[in-house]
């Protein structure tokens, strides 16, 4: 039922999985769409036949809220990835990849969008965030950063930042840009696609620059 | 919809909400009955009529809502059902968006009503299809118990066939007093329901296909449930562990025979489950009786925490611990001092709330005075957070009201009570009508954003219209407030603070019973409804000439779209929603539209 409703494909769907194991972590703060970026990496990876599955913590984010995604491929039981487990963290805002950090392996890669989003009970002194150089020297070890909000800007829709984000993280996935594409077809409405494939592209093409 | 369900009832509330989402949208297209009802209790007698009535019949609430049920369900297994009828509580353990953490799995036990709690999204598909056969065999209402993490899963699922439903149903009396519970009737009934608990017990409890073995050869063994059980599953595998594992896929009526065989051998037991000891206690009382020395490990023990949610990381460490494994997890105190860098995200009101502005009138009202006021579930419970700090109190639905009854007895303090317009139908009323009957000393603030905004907008019994968009009679609040014997009630559009604030004032200096009916639609439809109908968002913005950096707009009022830039405040406009309302915040007229445009206040779109 749920597939039908969501609609996510089972097309590719092999009973056991293959046996991999691939752990992704997506965080970020309510609205930047992260919720549909762990779809496209669940969609993706269900396209080159592994077996997948998604947990989230998204209780509050319409209301700013740190939202985070377990995207867990290849074999596994568990919905939530343990700490210290993840091959990759794909993250939207520098404080949220600080916030999850702890998820990474000792080999874990982290993708980092150079966002640093502070909201009204920081300025209400509640809860102080620490300025973003500080959190970019912390995460630095194992850190890549990207201005995906620029070139989200450049293309001409800062929604796509988290497809940017995609695309660069797609070297770091044992899943072939292809899969992404397709995912991306199912995933995103028909009037976007293009964007979001540019978005994609643009991602990927970033090191390069 | 495999199981052909003809009729769906239920009140929203996370983390069961999406069940229902789900069905109203193919609702219409399967010829499924859905609707949301005024509170859990009427969603379940929603159901139960239906099942009397030959039909199947699902309700889904979330822990808490099971409490509203609780009165209609714990006599309902003693009259049975006719057609399936399935329950699903949605727990939530670490009460990630709830007031707690309380466990369902009591519930089955205290009301006799057969449980199946599935571990993966595949087996919450077919556990609801095999609740929905079992319920009709052997006539009782059956309880699908689901946890957060298996609520906000995705996972593949093989699906299955669709079956027809039937729409209509007829009720039929198969027995005289089947569904009559008095005195000698009931103690009958009970009688019948011990032995149909009994038999299920011995004809699916005991069987191969709820509660499952696997391994042999260990004297280490595992017991789980629900997601537990995927954790368990995992754990083992890290640790690389020989155990036998048995999964719990039915702990009421317990397994007791079978369970019996499964610890008999065993050195070691390890227990996982969530949030409370509900199998653990089973097992100890089996093992006193055929294994005495068995060591237990779970909760009691210490490896397993009481309190909170469960993870595999957690699950891991506590396996490890119990059996003197050297497993090598991360130095999470280094963790934890990296991540504690990032302060947490507390929710806020969204842009252009109306609670907000309420909050704002009512914290300048009342200055410094110690007032009572009671909070209540809903997104307005966020008032209790600065900068506002208003809310001392917020228990469960309706309770604003109910203790406001007490305090105005109790106390000479000011009371004051907030409740949402679809709380305030769901468990308000009872207790508004005691205000009234007694005339007490107290105002009622009804924060009325035309929807039930916090689980997603869904609609109420105050809306024209229902969860599949059939025109509904819209209830009235003014007029049922007045029906019901108020004398003063005010309708206030809190966007209108200086309004408000005049009511409020003249509200608080009575000294008997008023309610204020704060009206404005939740902001986040009407910007909706404003873009679908490619209207504009008119954004406001901050003239730095005449911004004096009091920050008054910032500590007052504290919307999200201010932005505090150290010498000026500045307007996000990708957040500002064009409310306007933070305009009559400022003391120097500095928050001004973007260009003439839209004025929501002026223009009452909102209302």
């Amino acid at each position: 039922m749920w597939y039908l409703l969501t609609g996510m494909s089972c097309r590719s769907h092999k009973e056991e999985g293959r046996e991999l194991k691939f752990d992704v972590i997506v965080c970020g703060v309510g609205g930047q769409g992260v919720v549909l970026l762990s779809r496209v990496i669940a969609e993706a990876a269900l396209l080159s036949g592994y077996s997948v599955r998604v947990s989230e913590r998204r209780g509050l984010a319409q209301r700013e809220g740190s939202v985070c995604s377990h995207v867990r491929i290849g074999r596994c039981f568990s919905p939530t990835i343990p700490l210290g487990h993840a091959d990759l963290m794909l993250a939207m805002d520098m404080y949220e990849a600080l916030r999850h950090i702890g998820y990474l392996s000792d080999e874990g890669k982290a993708v980092v969008n150079l966002s640093a989003k502070v909201h009204i009970p920081h300025h209400l002194g509640i809860n102080v965030f620490p300025d973003p150089s500080r959190v970019k020297a912390l995460l630095n070890e194992r850190s890549l950063f990207i201005d995906a909000e620029s070139l989200a800007a450049r293309l001409g829709n800062a929604k796509v930042t988290n497809i940017i984000v995609l695309g660069a993280s797609m070297r770091f996935m044992p899943l072939r840009r292809k899969k992404f594409e397709e995912a991306l077809r199912i995933a995103v409405p028909e009037r976007y696609l293009d964007l979001n494939l540019k978005a994609l592209r643009e991602g990927e093409l970033s090191w390069s620059t | 919809m495999e199981a052909g369900v003809d009729v769906v009832s239920a009140y929203p509330g996370t983390p069961s909400t999406e069940i229902g989402e789900a069905i109203a949208s193919i609702a219409e297209k399967l010829g499924i009955y859905f609707d949301w009802a005024a509170n859990e209790k009427v969603a379940t007698e929603i159901a139960v009529a239906a099942s009397w009535s030959g039909l199947r019949s699902l309700t889904m609430m979330k822990h808490v809502g099971v409490n509203v049920a609780a009165d209609t369900l714990f006599t309902l297994t003693y009259s049975g059902v006719r057609g399936g009828m399935v329950v699903v509580a949605a727990d939530d353990p670490q009460a990630h968006s709830s007031q707690n953490e309380q466990d369902s799995r009591h519930y089955a036990l205290a009301a006799e009503m057969p449980m199946l709690e599935p571990s993966t999204p595949q087996e919450a598909k077919d556990f609801v299809k095999r609740a929905f056969d079992l319920s009709e065999e052997f006539r009782l209402p059956f309880l699908i118990r689901s946890t957060t993490r298996l609520s906000h899963q995705r996972g593949m699922v093989l699906l299955g066939e669709v079956l027809p439903n039937r729409k209509k149903g007829r009720f039929v009396e198969d027995e005289p007093y089947r569904y009559i519970q008095v005195g000698r009737i009931a103690i009958r009934h009970h009688k019948e329901l011990n032995d149909k608990i009994e038999r299920i017990r011995r004809e699916v409890s005991e069987g191969e296909d709820v509660n499952m073995l696997e391994g042999e050869g260990s004297s280490v063994g595992v017991v789980a449930s629900g997601v537990c059980y995927a954790h368990a599953v995992e754990a083992i595998r890290k640790l690389g562990i020989k155990v036998k594992v048995m999964k719990m896929g039915m702990s009421y009526p317990f397994p007791e025979e079978k369970f019996s065989e499964f610890v008999r051998d065993l050195d070691t037991l390890i227990v996982v489950e969530e949030p409370d000891s509900f199998v653990e206690l089973h097992a100890r009382a089996v093992a006193k009786e055929v294994n005495p020395s068995l060591r237990i490990v779970g909760k009691k023990s210490g490896h397993f925490p009481s309190v909170g949610e469960y993870s595999l990381g957690l699950v891991i460490k506590g396996m490890a611990t119990a059996l003197g494994l050297n497993y090598k997890v991360p130095d999470t105190e280094i963790m934890d001092k990296v991540s504690s860098r990032a302060p947490p995200r507390n929710p806020t009101l969204c842009p252009g709330c109306p609670h907000r502005s309420t909050g704002y009138a009512l914290k300048r009202v009342l200055g410094g005075k110690d007032a009572v006021i009671l909070g209540d579930i809903g997104c307005y419970a966020l008032l209790f957070e600065k900068p506002f700090s208003l809310a001392k109190v917020s228990h469960a639905m309706g309770c604003s009201i109910g203790f406001a009854n007490g305090f105005s007895i109790s106390t000479d303090q000011p009371v004051v009570a907030l409740i949402g317009d679809s709380t305030f139908f769901h468990a308000g009323v009872p207790a508004l009508l005691d205000a009234v009957h007694h005339n007490r000393r107290m105002v009622v603030i009804i924060l009325d954003n035309r929807i039930t905004a916090m689980t997603g907008h869904q609609p109420h019994p105050g809306v024209s219209y229902t969860a599949t968009g059939t025109p509904a009679k819209a209830i009235d609040i003014e007029k049922f407030v007045r029906g019901m014997g108020v004398e003063d009630v005010y309708v206030v559009d809190p966007y209108d603070h200086e309004k408000m604030e005049a009511v409020l004032r003249e509200c608080l200096n009575k000294e008997g019973l008023s309610v204020i009916i704060a009206r404005r639609e939740c902001a986040l439809l009407t910007v909706r409804r404003v873009r679908r109908s490619k209207g504009r968002i008119v954004s406001y913005r901050v003239d730095p000439e005449k911004c004096r950096h009091c920050r008054v707009c910032i500590t007052m009022f504290g919307c999200p779209a201010l932005k505090d830039t150290g010498e000026k405040v500045e307007i996000d406009p990708s957040i500002c929603f064009g409310c306007g309302a933070c305009a009559s915040v400022c003391p120097f007229e500095a928050i001004l539209p973007t260009e003439g445009g839209l004025n929501w206040l002026r223009d009452g779109l909102g209302v």
